[in-house]
């Protein structure tokens, strides 16, 4: 049985590494199609320079929706307009309680690991989080 | 599914027949399921298939997060962690009025009700909606 007191997986062990990015620049249509593609909730979004620089989330398409633009306004749209940041980062070697401590604090459902360079090497999302959970209950 | 005036409805674009847990299902076991069927959240029904709360993959993160509850976690279930009033729709609420609940109560799924105001029919999530942007229909 897991314990809060065993010594965990870390956040590089569990993340999605080399995950799906989307430029500042791009439309906002095409973060529709990412998520639905990949099934993905979100995405983080990188400079010209591949560095981080925000993230983008069914959320935030969303909110876009309850703004009652039609979809044919959202053509004019870049991700940029759209995306939350700064983004939310957190260390490979930190500890899977570190990263569900940070996403509840901060109420984000995704964070961020980078590179030397700020570009995005990794994402741990509340599922991988919740994967983790429910492997652990194959010891209970 | 639209109503008199053409507006589309929340019948039409969300998931039927939705995965639910009971009250007294273990956290670990709606960490399972959760992780099994990739959804977010899930209705929590009493025995007469009520709706009684929601479990989402956030509450169970701040479980994770939370020293004192992630000691004792094996001996929680769903009624102690799930998020309650429900916010509830049905199958005729416009999608629009459907997005501004989402947007103004922070949640990212909707528990679609049948007539009686307390059977789950259905849930329409933020995925449904974002691959609705796309034009193609959610896996369920």
């Amino acid at each position: 049985m897991m314990t809060a007191r065993t010594p965990g997986p870390t956040v590089e062990s569990v993340m999605t590494v080399s995950p799906v990015v989307i430029s500042e620049d791009e439309a906002i249509a095409a973060v529709a199609e990412l998520l639905a593609g990949y099934e993905i909730s979100g995405l983080p979004v990188v400079d010209s320079g591949d560095r981080l620089v925000g993230v983008i989330s069914q959320t935030d398409l969303i909110r876009l929706q309850g703004a009652a633009i039609p979809w044919t306004g959202w053509h004019g749209l870049i991700v940029r307009d759209l995306m939350s940041w700064p983004a939310q980062t957190i260390e490979g070697t930190a500890t899977l309680d570190d990263a569900a401590r940070r996403m509840t604090a901060t109420g984000v459902h995704r964070l961020i690991v980078v590179d030397e360079d700020q570009a995005p090497v990794g994402v741990i999302s509340e599922s991988d989080l919740i994967k983790e959970i429910a492997d652990a209950c194959d010891d209970c | 599914m639209t109503t008199a005036d053409g507006a589309v409805t929340v019948g039409s674009l969300m998931s039927s027949d939705p995965i639910v847990v009971w009250p007294d299902t273990s956290v670990a076991e709606v960490a399972e399921t959760l992780d099994r069927a990739g959804i977010s959240g899930v209705p929590v029904v009493d025995w007469s298939g009520y709706l009684v709360g929601v479990v989402s993959q956030s509450d169970l993160l701040r479980v994770r997060a939370t020293e004192e509850l992630w000691a004792d976690w094996s001996r929680l279930s769903a009624h102690h962690i799930m998020s309650r009033p429900v916010l509830t729709v049905t199958v005729g609420t416009t999608i629009e009025e459907a997005v501004q609940l989402m947007q103004s109560r922070h949640v990212h799924r909707l528990v679609v009700v049948d007539d009686d105001g307390e059977t789950p029919c259905g849930v329409l999530s933020a995925t449904d909606l974002v691959h609705a942007m796309t034009g193609r229909p959610a896996e369920s």
